[in-house]
């Protein structure tokens, strides 16, 4: 049996940096919350072959004095918090003191820093951990460092890590979301000497998703601003009109972190329940601020994921806050287009006659909730949409537009005509409608849905969604 | 001699001064010393052809189709090759067919697509020299861009050849005072190429009034701005007979004549559009690593084109400069409209050369098809337009024309996807002529009735194996095998026998056949006549295309600006027609991009007309004073271009000359030095300097001894700032005396490159800070440089004593095996306002005259004789 001997400190601290820093996105993150912490008014991240042979972030916020550029990369040594009590209110991206460390030891790393007051920069080259060169030298207010040859000397990590295309598409899924978390701040993220983008700084949300995420996501989003009980919710949400074919286009943020958050998506599927087909998801930014205390940050090394104290109630706030926006975007007029379309199903709890006003529904059994809107094969309707409310909601509703059922149904003709009462269908929508079945479904749900908010208020039950 | 040949010489005496490309057939052919020259120059072989007599001519040739390429390898070269095409059809001549040129291809005229550099103009300059005045008058033949304008008065040669450079002349036509003067050896030294000189007769003045009215269409000329100005109107009439002669035909695409005022806009000297590298670095005359480089985001060639036309030829008055401005803001601001914008720039291919090549006759079916695809996006390009808030955007919105008629001209009459070739069909599209589709018709009809005819005779025949087939020799016929021979009828006429079967033909067959024959060429031809009439129709179209096509190159320009100042974090200028240039944290465009292991340092500059006109800046080298100095050139011209700048802040009151003076550049190869070039550059600026100017003067007095170069530097110093309003100037030195005039040549004030010494260990901050240097740091870049450690000590040992006054001295007192007994000469030179002390003084000085015996006092004062007669 071999002795148990304390292992030597360089090692130590490549097995410690390890779990920080696992590849070049960890180092990205890192390095950018700094700058972020550092008050950058402009960041600028490049990289190459995914970051593997280079990553450069440099930033003009305050610095690192010349005489405590050595200790910040000691292990556990951080600006940012001093005792229990900053830990508990902590406000910045990073504080766990060990980012720097574990980038050196795992990389050639060049730091380039200067503070506003000093009158030279400082110069520290290192390599693995060790310091090469430590040099007086003139440079720009701010920060920059240069990591070149990441994992050089841990063979291992090396081949674990993925091919550039992927590695460069997380990180750059990372500078987008900090640019929008941080509006206010100028990043430019550059991959291979290509400007991928270049946000202005100038702290409008929307302005940056376009820069960002170009016309085809960010064109007719929803804006979004809601408050209740201590949580505040703000962003943009996709019309239901226009839906993805995976989450990638959703992006959390929770007291300005971005994270992944099954609550969240939890409540978009819930709002967007009875416009959007399974399968089909929205595209949505949105930031929730709750209370600091009520929020654990450290539970995940790579601070991607936090624990809230009352998952159930975020969900449901955000919910509600989503859906009375997507809903009451396609308010339709009283316009009592008579309803030829009677649509009952026999023993099912929500159904309804034609005085009333039908649900949309299908043959094939969608449960007791009121039927799926769907593709008919059967007769050939093209197809309905699934009203609002749980089928617990009862209703008596007024008639209203919109119809969908499995008679025959034109849905083209239903829409212009209802469009040429409206005159205020937007074109763009309405020519996406005659072009795709899905969406014409999908824009037709609304007309549907927006019955609920008459139903349910002619009814007086309001469910909780 | 055979008529041939008769033929050709008289052709050629017509053209001594251009290769001729005779066309024989399918090839053009060239004879005699043409034929040598094309085969050493093509590297094609050289053969032979009888001549008549018992003697054979050289002859050369190319095929026809292929032509274009060797045609474009001789015009690089610099000859001027003039193609003679067959004028009537063989077919149809007796004798001889009637041959004449038809164009003279030189550099300065080429059209065709393979010879164009797609990015880049192609500029034919005429300039009529007087002893007062020069006019210069240019055209674009392939884009149909004239410019002209008069130029007079000191200087005059000079302003000429910098618009010769700007403009980058591909060929010069000249008046016989050009050559004379050998103002033509300035022109050809300035790398431009072909200098054409032109006879005198082609400039009378009555000669180039008839030639341009003619191709103007006009009565008179009045109304075209050349009453008064008779040298360009010279200049113009040998432009306009020099086309005629080499295009042979009418050139209405040139429609319009743009006159310039040399001082409309921001005058650029050769020497700053090199050194600034607008378009092109200096070492490598590559695009990236220029200023272009970093601005040039366009999406068509026209636009490329008109973006490096606007790098050399900024604007110089505040209104226009603010109204390219508020455009690049409005497309910074709105990034769905930036979108929307490039999205539909992409699909447009180069209407301007497209319209060049329809006036000229060249388009082909592609070109058409090119050209409808582009004009249908322009409606939508104009509704976005319109509905923007900047003035110019709009503006460009109305000059976009509408082309529907054209569109659906080209619609109706041109397929989708046609061939290169004109004269093989496939060009027209169906239900465009009732009569071409006729003709297609009863081609079809004829193939079918072949067709079927195997399927009537079998039956009639009875011959249940009859073929019906073609060849290229016998064309249509009846196959019939051995074994069915007796069944065959009497109509049957025998064509051709095989070993098992006979081939026949029949009346009606060969009727069919021939109808069907001759319908394909019948085809072929309509339809090229059919598409030159609709290119012909184009014509009427082609000024609404070209007003179309510089509004689009212009919104692709600006749609660049905009780009690119998002993409890099840059800011608006705030240009006004003051005095003051203030630039907050600036930094070079190119620069800041390329620097690698490391950062770039930003810096702030201030100057007026007043009291900081004259920015003196001194301190080591390599550390970044040539660099704030062309950022800060860079970005005056960047605003004034219209594009937004590289800094947090610009406010720039307008310039209307940029002049440098940069590095030394020995024109050895032309007898010049160093120093007598900086000098001339030197002169040309303190002559024509006005106090609107900005002048940037790096290291002026090198190449000649230190108080010659002192003196020099310290008078133009004073000179510029002299008056009551002086001249915007950025000095570096490495003369630190002349940090000594600040506070009494007034305007003047220090600057340096801040350096920090640390721990014995110089740094060199970038930082570019008020006051003077202290001390210059070479041998500190000389060790950076790699220079020997011996070498630096001895001259760190050697500063230090220059440093304390002991020059002579301390030479003396260290000798070398190799300089014994040499007096070191420069010891004088180096000192100036402190000399090193002389020692017969000194030993004067140390003399105690009350304890020296008179015998003493004698032999110290023959010491001191010699010791002042030795120096």
């Amino acid at each position: 049996m071999r002795k148990i001997v304390e292992l030597p400190p360089q090692l130590a601290e490549k097995i410690a940096a390890g779990e920080v820093v696992n590849r070049p996105l960890s180092v990205v993150k890192e390095l950018m919350e700094n700058s972020l912490d550092a008050g950058a008014a402009s960041i600028v991240a490049e990289i190459r072959n995914g970051g593997k042979s280079l990553i450069r972030i440099t930033d003009d916020g305050c610095g690192i004095p010349g005489d405590q550029a050595e200790t910040a990369f000691l292990r556990h040594a951080t600006s940012k918090i001093a005792c229990l009590a900053d830990l508990e209110r902590v406000q910045s991206l990073g504080f766990r003191g060990e980012a720097l460390t574990s980038i050196a030891a795992v990389s050639r790393l060049e730091l380039f820093t200067k503070t506003r007051e000093e009158k030279a920069g400082v110069l520290l080259r290192m390599e693995g951990g060790r310091i090469l060169e430590k040099k007086p030298l003139g440079t720009a207010d701010g920060t920059t460092v240069i990591v070149s040859d990441l994992f050089f000397n841990t063979p291992a990590r090396l081949k674990f890590m993925k091919a550039d295309r992927a590695e460069s598409a997380l990180i750059i899924d990372l500078a987008s979301k900090l640019a929008l978390a941080y509006p206010h701040v100028r990043i430019r993220m550059i991959n291979n000497d290509n400007v991928l983008f270049s946000t202005p700084g100038r702290g409008d949300l929307m302005t940056n998703i376009l820069t960002i995420y170009g016309k085809e996501i960010g064109e007719g989003l929803l804006p979004l601003e809601c408050r209740a009980d201590g949580f505040s919710i703000r962003g943009y949400v996709s019309p239901p009109a226009k839906s993805r074919s995976s989450r990638k286009n959703q992006v959390f943020f929770i007291n300005g972190r971005s994270v992944g958050s099954k609550t969240l998506e939890r409540a978009l599927t819930e709002a967007y329940r009875e416009t959007m087909f399974e399968g089909r998801y929205p595209v949505a930014f949105l930031f929730v601020d709750v209370p600091a205390e009520r929020l654990d940050v450290n539970i995940h090394p790579a601070k991607s994921e936090v624990r809230f104290d009352d998952e159930a109630a975020l969900e449901a706030f955000a919910a509600e806050a989503v859906r009375g926006v997507i809903l009451a975007k396609e308010a339709i007029p009283s316009a009592a287009v008579k309803n030829p379309f009677a649509f009952v199903r026999p023993g099912a709890p929500g159904a309804r006659d034609e005085a009333d006003g039908a649900w949309a529904g299908q043959d094939a059994g969608a449960g007791q909730d009121g039927a799926w809107a769907g593709q008919d094969a059967g007769d050939g309707a093209a197809g309905g949409a699934r009203a609002g409310q749980r089928a617990g909601a009862g209703q008596d509703g007024a008639g209203t537009a919109g119809y969908l059922s499995g008679g025959q149904v034109d849905i083209i003709k239903l829409l212009s005509s209802k469009r040429a009462e409206q005159g205020t269908q937007p074109p763009a929508q309405a020519d996406r409608v005659m072009e795709d079945a899905a969406p014409v479904i999908a824009s037709a749900v609304p007309v549907i849905a927006s019955a609920v908010p008459i139903i349910a208020s002619a009814a007086k039950q309001s469910s909780p969604i | 001699m055979t008529p041939i040949m008769q033929q050709y010489n008289e052709i050629k005496d017509r053209h001594k001064d251009c290769i001729l490309f005779f066309r024989l057939g399918d090839f053009y052919e060239m004879f005699f010393d043409d034929a040598h020259t094309a085969s050493r120059e093509l590297e094609i072989t050289l053969t032979q052809k009888s001549n008549g007599n018992d003697e054979k001519a050289p002859m050369c040739g190319v095929p026809y189709h292929a032509a274009d390429g060797y045609i474009a390898r001789l015009v690089e070269k610099g000859y001027r090759v003039a193609i003679c095409e067959q004028m009537e059809d063989p077919a149809l001549t007796k004798g001889i067919v009637r041959r004449e040129v038809v164009q003279i291809v030189t550099p300065g005229t080429l059209i065709s697509q393979t010879m164009l550099r797609e990015q880049e103009n192609n500029y034919l300059v005429s300039v009529f020299l007087e002893e007062k005045k020069a006019g210069l008058a240019f055209c674009d033949i392939s884009t149909g861009e004239l410019y002209g304008c008069e130029t007079g008065g000191a200087g005059m040669e000079e302003t000429l050849l910098n618009e010769l450079v700007r403009i980058k002349a591909r060929e010069v036509l000249v008046n016989p005072r050009v050559e004379e003067t050998g103002f033509s050896d300035e022109i050809r030294k300035n790398s431009l190429p072909c200098v054409v000189p032109l006879p005198a007769e082609r400039y009378h003045a009555d000669r180039a009034e008839r030639a341009v009215s003619a191709h103007f269409g006009a009565t008179s000329l009045k109304g075209m701005g050349l009453e008064e100005k008779p040298a360009l109107l010279l200049a113009l009439g040998g432009l306009i007979y020099y086309l005629n002669e080499t295009q042979k035909r009418a050139l209405e695409h040139i429609g319009r004549l743009r006159i310039y005022e040399t001082g409309s806009r921001m005058a650029l000297d050769k020497a700053t559009i090199r050194n600034l590298e607008l378009t092109e670095t200096l070492y490598d005359q590559q695009v990236k690593g220029s200023l272009l480089g970093v601005l040039d985001r366009t999406n068509t060639a026209m636009g490329s084109r008109k973006m490096k036309q606007w790098l050399r030829e900024p604007l110089n008055n505040a209104p226009d400069i603010n109204r390219r401005l508020d455009a690049v803001a409005c497309l910074t601001d709105r990034i769905l409209l930036r979108n929307n914008l490039r999205e539909l720039l992409k699909g447009m291919y180069d209407l301007e050369r497209l319209a060049g090549r329809i006036a000229c006759g060249n388009a082909n079916g592609k070109d058409l098809v090119a050209l409808r695809s582009s004009m249908a996006l322009l409606p939508e390009l104009k509704a976005e337009l319109l509905s923007c808030d900047a003035a110019l955007l709009r503006e460009l919105g109305g000059e976009t024309a509408d082309l529907s008629e054209a569109e659906q001209l080209i619609a109706a009459a041109i397929r989708e996807d046609p061939p290169f070739m004109l004269r093989e069909g496939g060009l027209i599209r169906e239900g465009y002529s009732a009569e071409l589709d006729a003709l297609k018709h009863s081609i079809v009809d004829g193939q079918q009735w072949i067709a079927s005819l195997e399927g009537k005779e079998r039956e009639r025949t009875g011959i249940r194996n009859l073929k019906v087939g073609f060849n290229k020799v016998f064309g249509y016929y009846i196959e019939v095998t051995k074994s069915y021979y007796d069944l065959i009828p009497e109509e049957y006429i025998r064509k051709q026998t095989l070993a098992n079967c006979e081939r026949f033909v029949t009346p009606a067959l060969k009727e069919v056949e021939s109808v069907v024959l001759s319908a394909e060429t019948k085809i072929n031809q309509m339809e090229y006549e059919l598409f030159t009439d609709v290119r012909g129709k184009l014509l009427a179209f082609i000024r609404d295309i070209q007003t179309s096509s510089a509004a689009v190159a212009a919104l692709d320009a600006l749609l660049s600006f905009a780009e690119t100042a998002a993409r890099l974090s840059y800011v608006r200028p705030e240009v006004d027609e003051g005095d003051v240039i203030l630039i907050e944290k600036g930094r070079h465009p190119v620069i800041e991009q390329s620097i690698r292991g490391g950062v770039f340092v930003p810096n702030d500059l201030w100057m007026d007309c007043f009291e900081r006109s004259m920015l003196l800046i001194t301190g080591p080298n390599m550390a970044g004073k040539s660099t704030y100095m062309r950022q800060t050139a860079l970005i005056v011209l960047m605003a004034q271009v219209g594009s937004f700048v590289p800094a947090e802040r610009a406010s720039i009151g307008v310039v209307d000359r940029i002049y440098t003076r940069i590095g030394a550049s020995d024109n050895l190869t032309q007898g010049q030095s160093t120093f007598y070039v900086e000098m001339s550059e030197l002169a040309y600026i303190l002559n024509t300097a006005t106090d609107r100017s900005l002048v940037v003067l790096d290291e002026i007095g090198r190449g000649t001894s230190t108080y010659d170069g002192l003196s020099i530097a310290w008078a133009v110093a004073e000179h510029l700032c002299a008056g009551e309003r002086r001249v915007r100037t950025l000095f570096a030195t490495h003369y630190h005396e002349l940090t000594a005039l600040e506070g009494h040549v007034r305007g003047l004030k220090n600057l340096n490159v801040d350096v920090s010494e640390e721990g014995g260990d110089v740094v060199f901050l970038h930082k570019i800070v008020e006051g003077s240097a202290s001390r210059s740091y070479g041998i500190h870049v000389a060790k950076l440089a790699g220079v020997p450690k011996s070498l630096l000590d001895t001259a760190e040992t050697r500063l230090r004593g220059l440093e304390q006054g002991q020059a002579v001295l301390e030479a003396k007192s260290t000798p070398s095996p190799s300089s014994a007994g040499e007096n070191p000469p420069r010891a004088e030179q180096m000192s100036f306002f402190s000399f090193a002390p002389n020692p017969v003084v000194e030993k004067l000085k140390a003399l105690d005259l009350m304890e020296i015996t008179p015998s003493k006092a004698f032999s110290v004062l023959e010491e001191l004789k010699a010791a002042a007669e030795a120096e």
